[in-house]
């Protein structure tokens, strides 16, 4: 049982450190369009799109997915701050990046998947990104 | 030479899990992980091989689930 999210950028333009540089965290992942990122058993895994990803999972000790989402937030919206928003506005709009939250949540047989917070959802369709929801039971 | 065990979109069944040695909590993290990684979404199709390979619907190695656990 688990539960974690992601904030992810793509684009066949994105360059990693730009985005690293604005928000002021390493990813997890991250890679330019064409870029070998990962070699599993010996085969090549190349990105076919630039892509960003930062993910809560090990960052933030809760079972509660809010509490993850909060956490990627602050980190565009620090101390609820705005001032990082329009730089990354500006890099998504001059680069055609675009930006979506994966969310993960695994429960046990008959539990209730989460509900996304209003006010979470407002501040991320400011970016915009879009809150993708991966939710299942045992 | 590996088998497929999944061909399907959306999360692989208990049996699927089982064939790894694996939970399916397990399963669906490493899942997740590897779709992530490449933009894909919860719905998009993968192929998943009895040696934990994934594979995207073009036959393309996108990751392995025992690699992610």
């Amino acid at each position: 049982m688990g539960t974690y999210a992601g904030l992810r950028f793509s684009g066949d333009r994105l360059a990693p450190e730009s985005l690293t540089r604005i928000l002021g965290t390493e990813p997890r992942t991250a890679y330019r369009k064409g870029d070998v990122f990962k070699i599993v058993r010996g085969h090549e895994v190349r990105g076919r799109t630039g892509l960003w990803l930062l993910s809560s999972e090990g960052r933030v000790d809760s079972l509660d997915l809010n509490d993850h989402l909060d956490y990627l937030l602050g980190l565009v919206f620090p101390d609820g701050r705005t001032d990082k928003l329009p730089k990354l506005q500006k890099l998504m709009r001059n680069f055609q990046i675009e930006a979506d939250v994966p969310c993960f949540w695994h429960g046990e047989h008959g539990a209730e998947p989460p509900v996304v917070r209003d006010d979470i959802r407002s501040q991320f369709a400011r970016i915009p990104a879009a809150i993708e929801e991966d939710f299942d039971t045992d | 030479m590996p088998q497929i065990i999944w061909n399907q979109p959306g999360n692989p069944s208990r049996g699927v899990a089982a064939r790894l040695g694996i939970t399916r909590d397990q399963l669906r993290n490493a899942l997740h992980r590897i779709k992530a990684d490449v933009k894909y979404g919860p719905t998009d199709r993968v192929i998943i091989w009895d040696d934990g390979s994934v594979s995207d619907d073009e036959g393309e190695m996108i990751g392995n689930v025992y690699d992610e656990i």
